[in-house]
């Protein structure tokens, strides 16, 4: 009965101090790109868009991200139908979707760019694509939960 | 001391991760010692075993009808063999078999009712010592089944079940049912069929049964595998019907010295064969050869994560969404990256069946497979529709000598896999695909009649890689072949010399992991599943 109790208050202490960080204190996560990302038309979809690079962690503490928390949202703040993915390149799941667990592990999350964990001054690939639609329609930024990193307009 | 022993938990459960391959919850493997074994040849001597149904009698008459001398031999042949019967199902004739056998089934259907009746959950095997971890939340309770469940419970997961270690002792090789010739008697594969219940993962399964052989068999409806063959050193797969499988119609798994010929497999949701975590040969030998496969109406012709060290040539994949893929995707696969196969006179072509479509995954996603229809095609992974060869992360591997037309959305693609999307974090091994590929002296876009036959684009490639390069290809106009980018570099001149890709390319493959036809058929960015218009039209 002792441990879980203290681990409850480890766990609520965190989510306490991930709070006060997520309202934008000096110490809070921060996130930028990692260099320019690449933005362009997809090669093989003329509607669509493309942007990739890397994300670098600016803040002092560890960023956990996951795409159940991104957005990709337009000059009004308006989520866009976006793909969204921490990860340069394709794989794939271990498990056929149709007989895929409803969770993965966070291990599982990470390889495929479901997910990603980045410590302090270091970095992870990000990669967003959108149906090119109106001009207000097109997202301007990248709300990833803790941090949120602006999109460079597609040529 | 207690942070100690968890640590060392943890090590060790790292330690015993098993194999995933390509999505199929497998132990942890390990490769064959090629030296140890060799390919086995058919036989025609050997203590027998003859299986045979009621009907058998007259089926045998019915393929050798007529009066003709070689019918009439035949037929008398088979009908005294058939006097020699003694059972009923396979099963049962492998239970009594040694090693050495053959194994002659007669004409007829085989269900296996025998192994039908065993519950996949058996009670017999429900100890912690048949299961190990399977690293993730899936399958059974997070874990798999370990070798000793093969042996104690073969016919648990498995329809028929040919297991050849002995338990005695821990060396992993074959002990008992070694060089076991399975023999279909009919005239032609499908005059032996043999049905899986659509629920059992394996139809056949050979583990760790050397020198297996199956010949002139019909092998339909598996639960995962039509035929799964499994840390064998030495196997002949040969005179080969397979169809309708969930996943493989063939899959081979850190097996070595062995034979695909003669293999007709189609309808099945993933690929019509797979040999996965192939020899590793090191480019110096291919220790798995695959010959006259006609492979069609598949997901994928054929696939094979980790598919090192084998020879594919004189074969056939065509019609089906994607012709064949070689990849260095998911963890789990001993041999990984990818490496050293080699293609050579192969005709990959036509492969633009969509199974994507909303329709079909509107039916796949209400229909359980042990209730659908055998012969819808429904997709368990993603694949590029309109693909000849999709090889994402694939290194040192020869395409000579091929015929490559008709696809409408590229002959070819290569293109990087980070090592990162394979859970390799080590960063020197990041860019450790797609390196060394040689495409050589092969014809795109040209049918066999010599017209044109157009791919959407002849070469789709990320720019990534050291040493990849293509050299004397032809084409219908006699140009180069069509390409993004639209220069290729030569083999003389040492290939591409680029570790890093186009990023934008590679990227915008990334989108189709979300693929799920539940949830997302669509991702936005995913060009896969939709069909390209053929070209010129």
């Amino acid at each position: 009965m002792r441990r879980p109790t203290v681990a409850s208050l480890a766990a609520l202490a965190l989510a306490a101090t991930a709070g006060a960080c997520g309202n934008g204190a000096d110490d809070g996560p921060k996130a930028s790109w990692d260099g320019a990302p690449a933005v362009a038309p997809h090669p093989e979809i003329p509607t669509d868009h493309i942007a990739t690079g890397r994300i670098r962690n600016d803040g002092a503490g560890e960023l956990r991200l996951s795409v159940t928390e991104a957005r990709a949202l337009d000059v009004h703040g308006t989520p866009v139908r976006a793909t969204i993915r921490f990860a340069a390149g394709v794989t794939h799941s271990l498990y056929p979707p149709r007989d895929a667990p409803h969770e993965n592990p966070r291990r599982q999350q990470e390889r495929l760019g479901d997910a990603a964990t980045i410590e302090p001054g270091k970095s992870a690939p990000l990669t967003i694509a959108w149906h090119a639609g109106t001009a207000d329609r097109v997202p301007v930024r990248v709300d990833l939960g803790p941090v949120e990193v602006p999109l460079p307009p597609a040529p | 001391m207690r942070t100690s022993y968890a640590l060392l938990a943890a090590l060790v459960a790292l330690a015993l991760l098993p194999a995933i391959a390509s999505g199929h919850a497998e132990r942890a493997t390990y490769f064959v010692d090629p030296a140890k074994g060799s390919r086995p040849e058919m036989r025609n001597t050997g203590p027998q075993r003859v299986v045979c149904k009621r009907d058998s009698r007259a089926l045998i008459k019915q393929s050798w009808k007529g009066r003709g001398p070689v019918a009439r031999r035949h037929r008398k042949r088979l009908t005294k063999l058939l006097r020699r019967c003694r059972y009923r199902h396979i099963q049962q004739a492998v239970d009594a078999a040694r090693s050495g056998d053959r194994i002659l089934i007669m004409p007829g259907l085989y269900k296996e009712e025998p192994s039908r009746k065993i519950p996949v959950k058996d009670p017999k095997c429900a100890g912690d010592e048949y299961w190990e971890p399977s690293g993730d939340n899936h399958t059974e309770d997070g874990r798999v089944p370990t070798y000793k469940h093969q042996v104690d419970c073969p016919n648990a997961r498995n329809l028929i079940a040919v297991i050849g270690d002995s338990l005695l002792d821990d060396d992993r090789e074959c002990d008992h049912k070694c060089n076991l010739q399975m023999q279909g008697m009919g005239r032609r594969a499908r005059d032996v069929t043999i049905q899986g219940d659509r629920i059992k993962q394996d139809v056949i399964r050979a583990d760790r049964a050397d020198r297996f052989v199956l010949h002139n068999v019909l092998v339909e409806q598996g639960g995962y595998n039509n035929i799964d063959v499994v840390e064998t050193n030495g196997f002949s797969l040969t005179k080969i019907v397979t169809r309708w499988a969930k996943n493989y119609g063939i899959l081979t798994f850190t097996s070595d010295n062995g034979l695909y010929d003669t293999v007709e497999t189609y309808g099945s949701g993933d690929s019509g064969v797979y040999p996965g975590s192939g020899p590793e040969g090191h480019c110096k030998r291919y220790g798995i050869e695959v010959t006259r496969v006609n492979s069609y109406g598949n997901t994928i012709g054929s696939s094979g994560t980790a598919g090192n060290g084998t020879w594919y040539h004189d074969n056939r994949f065509h019609d089906n969404a994607a012709g064949v893929a070689l990849d260095s995707f998911a963890p789990g696969h001993p041999g990984m990256p990818q490496d050293c196969s080699k293609w050579t006179d192969n005709d990959i072509y036509s492969n633009n069946v969509n199974v994507f479509e909303s329709d079909r995954d509107q039916y796949c996603n209400e229909v359980p497979f042990d209730k659908r229809r055998p012969e819808v095609v429904c997709p368990q992974f993603i694949a590029v529709v309109g693909a000849g060869f999709m090889w994402y992360g694939a290194n040192q591997n020869i395409i000579q000598g091929n015929r490559i037309y008709d696809n409408w959305r590229s002959g070819m693609r290569l293109f990087w896999v980070p090592a990162q999307l394979r859970g390799e974090q080590d960063p020197s091994k990041q860019s450790d695909t797609s390196n060394g590929n040689r495409i050589i002296g092969n014809s795109f876009g040209i049918a066999p009649d010599g017209s044109p036959a157009p791919n959407g684009v002849d070469v789709t490639w990320d720019e990534q890689g050291l040493g990849n390069c293509w050299q004397e290809n032809r084409t219908a106009n006699g140009g180069p072949p069509t390409s993004d980018p639209a220069s290729l570099p030569t083999c003389d001149s040492g290939g591409s010399h680029s570790p890093v890709s186009n990023p934008v390319k590679t990227a915008a493959e990334a989108p189709c992991v979300e693929w799920n036809p539940r949830t997302n058929p669509d991702p936005p960015g995913c060009s896969w599943f939709t069909t390209p218009p053929k070209p010129g039209s």
